[in-house]
């Protein structure tokens, strides 16, 4: 991830300060420690009884701040983050207690100061994927896609709520059943600091998945990464203020700067008292994103790690020595020098001649007044908005063409520039009402809200051919094309929420929510979403004090729950309409989208049990959950039939072509869930801390309705797709399978087999935190078991003629290699297991000196180390959603680039 | 204080009228919904130039996938259908149920068009009607020359390929009642005599074809696509590209759809006065009648001569994509039809710079008369009958519906109705060579010489009382109605 800066600042909070001990990621065990997020309003955690995970700035330094998802990374214990390519602005993606929907993207809802962002993470609608001989492609899913989470305002950042998607979403309605994430930035100070900090660094390819020893010295260079932050803050007690920014560039590890990118982020955040009993905070965050994208994924022509990896240098020539045109080998370590020679300049030209440059600009602000005009009441008022604009220009020259050898293209005439654009505007109000009532050991928090949240996306595109070499704009093109595409809704919903408490021990979580949305059906009305839960706190029971006197526990929560939370549909998905478009000068007028009034959010019923212990004088923190899903009325999209008439042009998806979206299916998620955090050490100069997690997930479809089997991802059905289908995880692999018989030649050859699911059965993180005086040392990482990867490149490697171990010479007695290629699939599907290090940062913090607080020296390495079952990069895949917001599940390692390794040095100033 | 508070309540009412700036506005979809269509103006033009739209789309993407499905081309990439080569059809693969979905777009749109829009829109004109009859009656004509049973109806139950070609028969009767001119009616006269012949009426077959060639004897009909607005051919852009490789005794035909121009979009055939004389001489063969036969071939000779080449820059194409198939690029290579058979010339195009090609891009053939002069059989004659229908057909199409190759009823449709059962595997004769091998051939780059492993006009010559091929010598198969 080219546009990434690693952040290896470890000091152990933003002041400098040393010696606080960092708390175990996403425990619960702060039973006092105030949350909001699912709530409504504040509550104390001992009081609810879902998990909500509370990840403070101190902790957060220690993770990678280049993007939202690879911040929390490592730091969310339940919920596994891929980024699904190394490019820059690339898609990522969410697994949490599975896939909970087999239409919608998994990714959480992301609140910023209660404020709803973009949290689109797929390729938008009319994005471009690929543009050709005049010919605009949309999103495929075939290649990396880019989506909003690379610029989610990250500066001044004071923590980061996460809670799953079930009962403890209720709250958000129809809006969450992929979780919530979200930020609460910085507002106010007690006191004036001032911070800067430089970091700067390089950045290589991890090329230890490469089959060609050559392909990296092809295709990579060493990344130029610098960054540099600013922050203050301070005020008194009736206003105070919080300033964070940034801005940072890489050059990108791909030859030519093919993946440069720039990236600025700036913060602030006020906060007024304008008496004891109402305050008012003000926050505003600007992202300004821009970043370089090198072809890649099923592009075809010249994409750099197809004609590498993949062996499509064969479909190049070049002149040889003789001066005859002839194609370069399959097998790039066996090229002569001259070959080699030729090879390298012709990739060097053709990573130079293109130009798709992606540029974002987001602004996101939030504004509440909270007032507290008698004791234990309390209102406040939240009104915010996202907007966020996102330019893609991709420019093909005649230059290009040429160089590339394409044989379509009509030299002279071929140059053309296509655009895209889209505006997204979220913006959020919200109103609740909290009260707190207390007499004899009963506590009764009474909380009432309603909230209001619109979304407008609106996308359009231009295309201008026939343009001269070096113009960047179409203005001029022989011809110019454009299209349009809105959508919009909004969501109302009202909620209500009793939590009942005895001699403060046990609790009783009670909630309704009503929604409405504008997306649903005429035939739908409000949807709501109950949910009731029990907390009790055995550790304060009289039975257990001498157990807590003697500190075998500490503290002990027991927790259980059952509760619904919601996934809309898309807008105006409901309505049949007639699509228009234009041919031979006319409009052109046909069946549209085929509608269906009955179209209702997705409901995932959650039900789940568990506990929360802190052990032996707090040296044991540990946490546990057994959860069970079951997201009924699933949307799918249905195909139409075909006699039905619906259809859309064979060079769109073809898959995706002529569905009705219908709320007919039933997706089972299971697991358990198990964090756990020792204080390995804690002396006068030691601080040693080992936190790990482990996950469980069994994902099932267990109804399609009346679909059949129908893919979310891939290709055509004679290669490989992800599929959905009664019995079998959402987005298996499926594709020929060669049955041997015992000799090793082949039996049989079955068409559509399930060859792995994607999905990991088992996964977590895990990270080492040690301090010894001013020195400290974080790692962390990640891993998998259970999923499977499907390497393309090492398929057509073999098309191309080269040998591969996984496949018995036996099988290939009697025919040829290109012959069978898509008949032995299941060869080329390997275990996606892996164990990841993502960072490895030692710092030495100076303390106060005459002139400063604090100084801060770190190093840290990103990405150093990779463990993988699999010979390609399992997470290095294809974004993999067909259409804008669609699921996907990854799976599929064609020509994509792993993420880059990272050496950064950090020096931090704190005044 | 009492003056104070009016004030207060004035500025309160005056600012009573801020709600309605905060009242959100109401959600209307950007796209227009059915009952506004067809309210509108002109509904009928826009409604047809749509339905026209995916005809075009229908007929180049019909043509992509069953060109690879024959002997004429082979995919030597890695888009497009890569089971099609081999040949493998299988009822869950997403490109059947495009095709089938096509034919159900084709059928529903003119349906739509003849029984809605026209209610609606009294600006409809028999211009129009012919239109939408003609498509829907193509639509049957595709289902009955290439699948084995389809609906006939939105969600019905599935009606075997013979049904659906008298079907397409009725239609297109439908549409003669619309014809605006001669050409009109040789367009579907032919299309009716095509569909006769495929059904094995010799009879009807005849009377048609010689019924169109009163009204015309060079016609053409042509769908076309619109390059600028994105409507594109995609065979064209398969075949100009390196994509797709020709049979190499095909190769003096490739590539049918150039570009001249950028952004240019070749027109595809899908009716042309050839195909009468084609019919006409397998009749006369069918009838043991040698000389008639050489006579319509000498004839259709003519025609091909006379139809247009365009001079093409192919330099590009170099006949090699992928690494492990090369195809002959010179002039200087000379191809035998099959092992058995000797070496012919001028197959084979110099398309390397400096040379630029000229291409026949309505109708080519190798054939010239002494081969016509020289046949002195049955057997023979009508080799050159399909050799001819593969040449002037090429691209277009229409050469693995001669081979006999059915595809099956996709796995989405026969879902929906029992009646599906029995066709959900494709039909592929058991003399269709496997593993790709109808795209087979040896090459030998010294001698200059290709041979090709199998000559599929003469392997359907020699199966010619099956049902399935050469419908004049197979017997009856009149439509089962309905």
């Amino acid at each position: 991830m080219a546009a990434i800066i690693c952040i290896t600042q470890v000091s152990l909070n933003t002041y400098g300060r040393t010696g606080d001990t960092i708390p175990p990621a996403g425990t619960s065990v702060v039973l006092d420690e105030i949350v909001v997020t699912g709530q409504g309003a504040e509550i104390e955690k001992r009081r609810l009884s879902s998990n909500v995970v509370s990840i403070g700035s101190k902790e957060l330094e220690n993770y990678n701040h280049g993007r939202i998802d690879q911040l929390l990374q490592n730091a969310l214990p339940n919920v596994q983050i891929t980024l699904s390519n190394g490019q820059p602005g690339a898609t990522s993606m969410f697994k949490a207690r599975g896939l909970s929907s087999a239409f919608t993207n998994s990714t959480p809802v992301i609140y910023i100061d209660g404020v709803r962002a973009d949290n689109l993470n797929t390729g938008a609608a009319l994005n471009i994927t690929e543009g050709y001989y005049g010919v605009f492609v949309g999103t495929t899913g075939q290649t990396a896609a880019s989506g909003a989470m690379a610029d989610i305002p990250l500066e001044n950042i004071d923590r980061i709520e996460y809670v799953s998607g079930g009962a403890a979403t209720t709250l958000y309605g129809s809006d969450a059943a992929n979780g919530v994430i979200q930020i609460f930035t910085k507002k106010s100070a007690t006191k004036q600091s001032v911070f800067f900090e430089t970091e700067l660094g390089a950045e290589t390819a991890n090329a230890q998945y490469y089959h060609f020893k050559r392909t990296a010295d092809l295709l990579h260079q060493t990344g130029f990464v610098q960054k540099y932050r600013i922050g203050f803050d301070g005020g008194n007690d009736r206003v105070s203020y919080s300033f964070g920014g940034n801005m940072s560039g890489s050059s990108g590890t791909i030859v030519q700067n093919a993946n440069e990118s720039r990236k600025y982020d700036l913060r602030l955040g006020t906060s007024v008292h304008f008496n004891r009993k109402t305050e008012y905070q003000s926050s505003f965050g600007v992202v300004v994103n821009e970043f370089k994208r090198s072809r890649n994924g099923n592009q075809g022509g010249y994409v750099g790690l197809w004609v590498t990896e993949g062996a499509a240098a064969t479909n190049f020539t070049y002149a040889n020595q003789a001066g005859d045109r002839v194609n370069y080998g399959a097998n790039l370590d066996k090229l002569d020098d001259y070959a080699y020679a030729q090879m390298k300049t012709f990739v060097n030209k053709a990573e130079k001649l293109q130009n798709n440059r992606e540029s974002v600009k987001r602004f996101q602000t939030s504004q509440s007044l909270t007032s507290k005009p008698v004791n234990n009441l309390t209102f406040k008022g939240v009104f915010g908005l996202d907007y966020r604009v996102n330019t893609n220009k991709n420019i093909y020259t005649n230059e290009y063409w040429d160089h590339v050898q394409d044989n379509y293209a009509i030299i002279g005439s071929s140059g053309s520039i296509f655009n895209f654009n889209r505006n997204y505007l979220s913006l959020t109000a919200d109103i609740n009402g909290q009260y707190k009532w207390y007499s004899d050991g009963i506590s009764i928090i009474s909380t009432a809200g309603y909230q209001y949240f619109s979304v407008r996306d609106h996308q359009w595109n231009s295309t201008g051919n026939d343009v001269r070499d070096g113009a960047l704009i179409i203005s001029g093109a022989a011809t110019t094309l454009a299209d349009e595409w809105l959508s919009f809704l909004y969501n109302y919903g009202a909620f209500l929420q009793e939590n009942i408490g005895i001699k403060d021990r046990y609790f009783i979580d009670m909630g309704l929510r009503g929604d409405y949305n504008t997306a649903f059906g005429d035939n739908i009305g409000w949807q709501y979403y109950p949910k009731i839960g029990i907390s009790y706190l055995l550790s304060e029971e009289s039975f257990m004090q001498s157990l807590k006197k003697n500190n075998i526990i500490n503290n002990l929560q027991i927790r259980g729950n059952y509760g619904i939370a919601g996934s809309y549909p898309p807008p105006f998905e409901y309505q049949r309409t007639i699509s228009f478009s234009s041919y031979l000068n006319h409009q052109a007028a046909a069946f549209g989208k085929a509608g269906n009034p009955d179209l209702a959010p997705e409901k995932k019923h959650s039900y789940e049990a568990g506990f929360n212990a802190l052990l032996f004088n707090r040296v044991l923190n540990l946490g546990f959950t057994l959860y069970y899903a079951l997201t009924k009325d699933a949307l799918f999209g249905i195909p139409m039939l075909p006699s039905q008439g619906y259809s859309t042009s064979y060079q769109e998806n073809l898959e995706e072509a002529a569905t009705y979206l219908a709320n007919v299916g039933e997706i089972e998620n299971k697991g358990i869930e198990l964090s756990l955090g020792v204080q390995l050490l804690k002396t006068k100069d030691w601080n040693v801390q080992l936190n790990a997690s482990c996950n469980t997930n069994h994902n099932e479809v267990l109804d399609i309705g009346t679909a059949v089997p129908f893919s979310i991802g891939g290709f055509s059905s004679g290669t490989i797709q992800t599929v959905v289908a009664e019995g079998k995880p959402v987005g298996f692999l499926r594709g020929s399978k060669a049955v041997l018989n015992e000799d090793g030649s082949v039996k049989e050859v079955l068409p559509l087999q399930d060859l792995g699911s994607t999905i990991p059965t088992v996964y977590g993180n895990l990270s080492l935190s040690a301090a010894y005086r001013n020195w400290q040392l974080f790692v962390s990482g990640d891993y998998q078991t259970g999923a499977y990867v499907h390497s393309f490149d090492r398929q057509f490697r073999f098309l191309k003629g080269l040998k591969d171990e996984a496949v018995p010479e036996k099988t290939l007695e009697g025919t040829t290699q290109d012959a069978q290629w898509l008949n032995f699939t299941n060869f080329f599907v390997e275990k996606a297991d892996f164990l990841k290090i993502r960072n490895i940062a030692l710092s030495y913090t100076v303390k106060s000196s005459r002139y400063m607080k604090s100084a801060v020296f770190s190093f840290g390495v990103y990405n150093p180390f990779s463990f993988t079952a699999s010979s390609v990069d399992p997470e290095a895949a294809l974004s993999g959603a067909l259409t804008q917001g669609a699921a996907a599940t990854g799976g599929f390692n064609y020509a994509s680039y792993s993420l880059p390794r990272q050496f950064i040095g950090t020096i931090r100033v704190n005044f | 204080m009492k003056t104070i508070k009016l004030f207060m309540l004035v500025c309160l009412l005056a600012s009573a009228s801020a709600c309605e700036l905060l009242q959100p506005g109401d959600i209307i979809n950007p796209n227009v919904d059915e009952d506004t269509f067809l309210k509108s103006a002109n509904a009928m033009q826009s409604w047809v130039n749509g339905t026209n739209k995916s005809f075009a789309e229908a007929i180049g993407t019909f043509a992509e996938l069953t060109e690879i499905l024959s002997d004429n081309y082979f995919n030597n990439y890695s888009q497009s259908s890569k089971v099609f080569d081999i040949p493998e059809i299988l009822y869950t693969d997403a490109d059947v149920t495009a095709l089938q979905r096509y034919i159900g777009t084709l059928r529903e749109s003119a349906n739509y068009g003849i029984d809605e829009v026209a209610q609606a829109d009294p600006e409809t004109t028999n211009s129009h009607l012919f239109n939408l009859y003609y498509i829907k009656g193509y639509s049957y004509l595709l289902a009955g020359e290439y699948f084995t049973a389809l609906p006939v109806e939105a969600g019905g139950e599935v009606k075997e390929w013979n049904t659906q070609l008298t079907m397409a028969i009725q239609t297109f009767r439908d549409a003669l009642g619309y014809a605006g001119n001669q050409e009109d009616t040789a367009f579907i006269n032919t299309l009716i005599a095509r569909a006769y012949h495929k059904l094995g009426d010799k009879t009807n077959a005849v009377n048609y074809a010689n019924a169109a060639l009163e009204c015309s004897i060079d016609f053409v009909k042509n769908v076309y696509f619109d390059g600028e607005k994105g409507v594109t051919n995609s065979i064209q852009l398969y075949t100009f590209g390196f994509q797709f490789q020709p049979l190499p005794r095909l190769d003096f035909l490739d590539p049918k759809y150039f570009v001249l121009t950028n952004l240019e979009q070749r027109p595809v055939c899908i009716a042309k006065a050839e195909e009468l004389h084609l019919i006409l001489a397998e009749a006369s063969l069918a009838d043991n009648n040698i000389n008639p036969a050489k006579q319509q071939l000498k004839e259709l000779l003519a025609l091909v001569a006379s139809r247009p080449v365009e001079t093409v820059d192919d330099q590009r194409d170099d006949r090699h994509n992928g690494g492990f198939k090369y195809y002959p690029d010179s002039s200087a290579y000379k191809v035998a039809a099959s092992p058995d058979e000797p070496f012919r010339e001028g197959l084979v195009l110099n398309r390397q710079a400096p040379n630029f090609i000229s291409i026949p891009y309505v109708s080519g053939t190798s054939v010239d008369t002494a081969m016509i002069d020289n046949a002195t059989s049955v057997d023979d004659l009508l080799e050159i009958v399909y050799l001819m229908r593969q040449e002037i057909f090429f691209a277009e199409g229409r050469r693995a519906s001669d081979l006999g190759i059915r595809l099956p009823v996709c796995e989405i449709e026969a879902a929906n109705t029992s009646s599906a059962a029995p066709y959900i595997d494709a039909q592929i004769p058991s003399f269709i060579p496997s593993d790709k091998e109808m795209d087979a051939f040896e090459m030998d780059r010294d001698a200059k010489t290709v041979v090709i492993r199998h000559n599929m006009n003469k392997i359907i010559v020699a199966n010619k009382g099956l049902e399935c091929v050469i419908p004049f010598f197979g017997g009856s198969r009149a439509g089962s109605g309905f």
